[in-house]
């Protein structure tokens, strides 16, 4: 019979999260492959295999606040990334949100406000365990999540505005 | 505290609420709840918070994430034991070899089956969260035809499976940009059932997919499957408690399923032989 693997089954969230706090694909790759070598090395240890995916996020948390001591490379990575969104052409006719400009959108988000958030969105975590994986308390989360659907709310705001004055590609 | 100021207070709470009755009915949202219903502005502010919540999620889900990279186990944990685990590799290649099956073959069958691990996880977050159904009704035909007009699959061997069963509902569910076609049951115990449907392409084929057979708990919930023709079947239970092995049992001694010749058709067949 094959064996459950919880790692694998949690990784398309764990990598959305990754990529929404460390804003470029390589130090997301990072994050993740990271969390995987200290869950391999720790496995064991996890007495209630329940508590396995808070226990991924948590560690991926971690690990992307102790990497953030790099502050040149981040401010570098940062540039490019802003960058990467002015560039982005604004929505379709149909204005509808798509799945690359929504992750550019949450990755201009300041922290601490963007690591509540995605955890919100992308994982679907209750602030209850929300506060678990950050390891703060359950009203810091409720007012982050506040905060950072207003900013959110606000780049949205401003995204379709100026998508209205872009021309459409191939228009004269 | 004026007006503002409360509303403001009940906004920082509801914002953080997510859809589904275990926190609608939780004290922390109670009060906020009970100010919803007598404040229209503070209605109405909700509705689109929600309707903002449902668009950003739905977006940020659908992103595409690229394939898992292999992790190897750290090295320091490999040399502790050399013999042991030389013996051990020794002892399973050889076990392997005799039967035709590398390790290489093994490696590969948990990487293709890692899609099925994503699903059972998904459906049963989903259905240990609150939704509503596309449409409630008795008449196995009336869910196929809403199913199919919604892209979803009318799923050929639904009789068979649930002969006893009573259908109660349907509904298309997205599972990361994938269509999965929900169509719950009940039986005579008042037991409920989702199964939730995807052609076996979805899960990287069928060899990949026969690994539902696995009971699996999620979320509280018994998950648990078996293929059928083109398509893989995996049933949740709705409640904590309910057991779904009175429905899985006869559906996988109907559509018992003997794979291809070859390495993993081997191991697959280890992976599908009748419980006992």
């Amino acid at each position: 019979m094959s064996e459950f693997n919880p790692a694998e089954a949690h990784y398309q969230s764990l990598y959305r999260f990754a990529l929404s706090l460390a804003r470029h694909p390589y130090d997301a790759e990072d994050l993740v492959h990271q969390t995987y070598l200290k869950w391999m090395k720790n496995r064991d240890k996890i007495r209630d295999k329940a508590k396995t995916k808070s226990w991924l996020f948590t560690t991926l948390h971690r690990e992307f606040l102790h990497g953030q001591k790099s502050k040149a490379r981040q401010t570098l990575v940062e540039a490019d990334q802003l960058d990467r969104v002015a560039e982005k052409p604004g929505p379709d006719a149909g204005n509808k949100l798509d799945a690359e400009y929504a992750m550019n959108l949450m990755q201009q988000v300041p922290e601490p406000y963007r690591a509540s958030l995605s955890l919100f969105y992308v994982q679907d975590f209750s602030y209850r365990e929300i506060a678990e994986v950050l390891e703060i308390a359950p009203g810091t989360v409720m007012s982050r999540i506040y905060r950072g659907k207003q900013i959110l709310k606000d780049l949205m705001v401003t995204w379709k505005q100026s998508s209205k004055t872009q021309p459409q590609a191939g228009a004269e | 505290m004026s007006r503002e100021d409360t509303n403001k207070a009940f906004e920082e709470i509801l914002s953080a609420y997510r859809t589904g009755d275990e926190e609608r009915y939780a004290d922390d949202f109670a009060e906020s709840f009970q100010a919803l219903e007598t404040d229209r502005e503070l209605e109405n502010w909700f509705k689109d918070d929600q309707a903002f919540d449902d668009e950003f999620r739905a977006a940020l889900n659908a992103f595409k994430v690229p394939e898992m990279k292999p992790v190897e186990a750290p090295k320091a944990e490999i040399k502790r034991f050399p013999f042991l685990k030389l013996a051990a590799a020794a002892l399973f290649a050889g076990v392997l070899g005799g039967i035709g099956v590398s390790q290489y073959g093994a490696a590969q069958q948990r990487k293709t089956t890692a899609l099925v691990d994503d699903m059972r996880q998904s459906m049963a977050a989903f259905a240990a969260s609150s939704f509503e159904l596309d449409t409630m009704n008795n008449d196995l035909n009336v869910l196929r035809d809403l199913i199919v007009s919604k892209g979803g699959t009318e799923a050929p061997d639904l009789e068979t499976i649930f002969a006893n069963g009573l259908p109660m509902g349907c509904k298309v569910v997205d599972w990361d940009g994938r269509k999965v076609s929900l169509y719950c049951f009940g039986n005579a115990a008042g037991q409920v059932v989702h199964a939730f449907v995807v052609p076996t392409e979805e899960l990287n084929g069928p060899r990949a997919a026969a690994a539902l057979q696995a009971v699996v708990e999620f979320s509280k919930r018994d998950t648990g499957g078996f293929v059928a023709g083109d398509y893989a079947y995996l049933l949740v239970s709705s409640m904590p408690g309910v057991d779904i092995k009175p429905f899985l049992l006869p559906a996988q001694e109907t559509f018992a399923w003997i794979p291809e010749s070859g390495p993993e058709g081997l191991l697959t067949a280890a992976v599908i032989l009748p419980r006992l």
